[in-house]
């Protein structure tokens, strides 16, 4: 279990105002723009490894941004189902940042990066096994009890599937946030890559997703290689991917939604406008709940 | 080795040196995407990510050797120093010296000797974005050391602050290989050897040349050279150089004996 966190009173620091709405990711081509426009974005999130910094501009950007925006920080390096021990290295890393910032959360993926040392960059799936599940579940844990909170962890697209797979990805990933006692972040584009890939079923997928875990949404387009597809980052959403995040909404109203956008980055506007077509989603999602209420 | 463990071994020993060994493909499923294919995919990602890295670090060197050659050269060096750092903007420390063994071993590189010190350049000036710069000398401290202390002073160079050298004219190579105009001061280019630094002013990398006594203090500092040591250099007035370099920030402390001021 993660020992409870300095309380916001002891350490000075404002209460910060629970994020809420359609977010962005930021990325380096636009901060300079967001800083001087400030244009009216909910919430950002930033790739946490692209802020870590002995020195220099980033530093000083990322306090300027703090500044003007509510912000969670989503790392790629945990490494969580690696049978290697957690980096503490890194995790202070990420900690230090939580310490001179206001973060509201922290996200990493349910995969390994690194074995013995070594890095993928890239995000590596895991058979779905109970020794896997275990695996998840110590370094989860022994992340928050660094982190001081509970961590969110999202699901992966995946290229791989292995012999040694003894169950559903959702089941999977049930077993692992019950026990870590840790928040999901479902990434719906990963969701449909894995259902174009693998077939998983995104019905049942989402139905047994655990509601109350899940504190975000990712949403991001894919790239189309004929007998599989990419979760490049590279596109727009997909209208597939929108209308399983119409499906989604509607068990997870209000959740809040990132679009993430990584490679061949757009203009800023292009981001905005992807925001703006999920917060339609969201808000036609409510008004057809309050009517069936009413 | 747990059967995990021994799974993840083979995955990114596989994916790193880009293999395709029988008995991890037999941990694969086969269906949709077959194994091989499902592998590649990984491979495929790790090498891009290298490639990108690379190229954003290194791009005067890009641009010399032409994108084909140095994906090549890429390839190469993921496999001699495959990443040790979750953080991708740490890679590529070791470039300039596969590139030193490039130059000597290949046919192909006669002729780019300079090579070795424009990566050294511009690794230099990648990390400088990255290094602190701060300034922690206390002045107070220092003028209160008694004189028969002061033979005991080691001054510490500012993080941010790399020292080169080099035969060639690499910093007007760089600069008409790259999109970024580095700030310098105006030099001529020397007919035997080029003194430079690279260090952070006002959070952003700066280049500047020296002259070669400045290069031969600042190299001592860095090697731990105690200050009477510094006074006996031939040459050099080191009563003149010391509040250049403390007011320029290339020296950013002093530690005296194993205590650290």
């Amino acid at each position: 279990m993660f020992k409870q966190a300095i309380s916001h009173e002891v350490c000075n620091k404002p209460i910060p105002e629970p994020i809420s709405g359609v977010g962005i990711g930021l990325r380096s081509p636009h901060i300079h723009q967001i800083l001087s426009e400030r244009p009216a974005i909910p919430w950002l999130e930033l790739l946490a490894d692209n802020h870590i910094a002995d020195g220099g501009l980033i530093p000083a950007q990322l306090n300027a941004i703090c500044e003007h925006y509510p912000v969670t920080l989503h790392s790629v390096g945990l490494s969580l189902g690696s049978t290697d021990p957690v980096n503490i290295n890194y995790l202070n890393k990420l900690k230090q940042l939580k310490n001179d910032h206001t973060i509201h959360w922290l996200s990493d993926h349910l995969c390994f990066t690194s074995h013995n040392g070594i890095q993928s960059h890239d995000l590596l799936p895991v058979p779905y096994t109970e020794q896997s599940i275990q695996t998840f579940v110590d370094n989860i844990s022994r992340a928050q009890d660094i982190w001081g909170d509970k961590i969110l962890v999202e699901n992966v697209s995946n290229y791989m599937s292995f012999n040694a797979s003894e169950m559903s990805e959702i089941d999977f990933i049930n077993e692992i946030v019950s026990r870590a006692d840790c928040h999901l972040l479902v990434d719906v584009n990963n969701l449909y890559v894995n259902h174009i890939n693998h077939a998983v079923d995104t019905t049942d997928f989402i139905s047994k997703l655990p509601t109350k875990r899940v504190k975000e949404i990712h949403l991001a387009g894919y790239e189309d290689h004929g007998n599989y597809i990419l979760d490049a980052h590279n596109n727009p959403v997909s209208d597939s991917v929108w209308q399983l995040y119409t499906q989604l909404i509607q068990i997870l109203p209000n959740t809040p939604t990132l679009i993430e956008w990584d490679n061949n980055i757009p203009d800023l506007d292009v981001l905005l406008n992807e925001a703006s077509i999920a917060e339609s989603i969201c808000h036609q999602t409510n008004r057809h709940e309050q009517y069936v209420i009413t | 080795m747990s059967s995990l463990e021994q799974l993840q071994h083979d995955f990114i020993h596989n994916i790193v040196n880009d293999k395709n060994n029988q008995g991890f493909l037999s941990e694969l499923k086969t269906e949709k995407i077959p194994p091989e294919l499902q592998l590649s995919i990984y491979q495929r990602n790790l090498s891009g990510s290298i490639q990108k890295t690379l190229q954003q670090v290194y791009p005067a060197c890009l641009s010399i050797l032409g994108e084909d050659f140095f994906h090549t050269l890429c390839y190469k060096y993921q496999n001699l120093y495959p990443s040790l750092d979750s953080n991708l903007n740490n890679y590529g420390n070791y470039f300039n010296t596969m590139l030193l063994g490039e130059c000597s071993e290949n046919t192909k590189l006669l002729g780019f000797e300079y090579l070795h010190d424009l990566a050294l350049l511009e690794w230099h000036w990648h990390t400088c974005y990255y290094s602190s710069s701060v300034i922690t000398f206390d002045f107070t401290s220092f003028s209160k050391i008694p004189e028969n202390q002061q033979s005991k002073i080691i001054f510490n160079l500012n993080k941010s602050l790399s020292i080169h050298t080099s035969i060639f004219p690499v910093i007007d190579i760089w600069k008409d290989n790259t999109i970024e105009i580095p700030t310098t001061n105006e030099y001529t280019t020397p007919d035997n050897s080029l003194y430079f630094c690279i260090y952070q002013r006002a959070l952003t990398p700066t280049l500047e040349i020296i002259d070669r006594n400045t290069y031969k203090i600042l190299t001592a500092i860095k090697d731990k050279t105690d200050l009477q040591s510094l006074c006996h250099f031939d040459d050099i007035d080191i009563n003149q150089a010391l509040p250049n370099l403390l007011q320029k920030g290339w020296i950013s402390g002093f530690s005296l004996l194993d205590k650290a001021c």
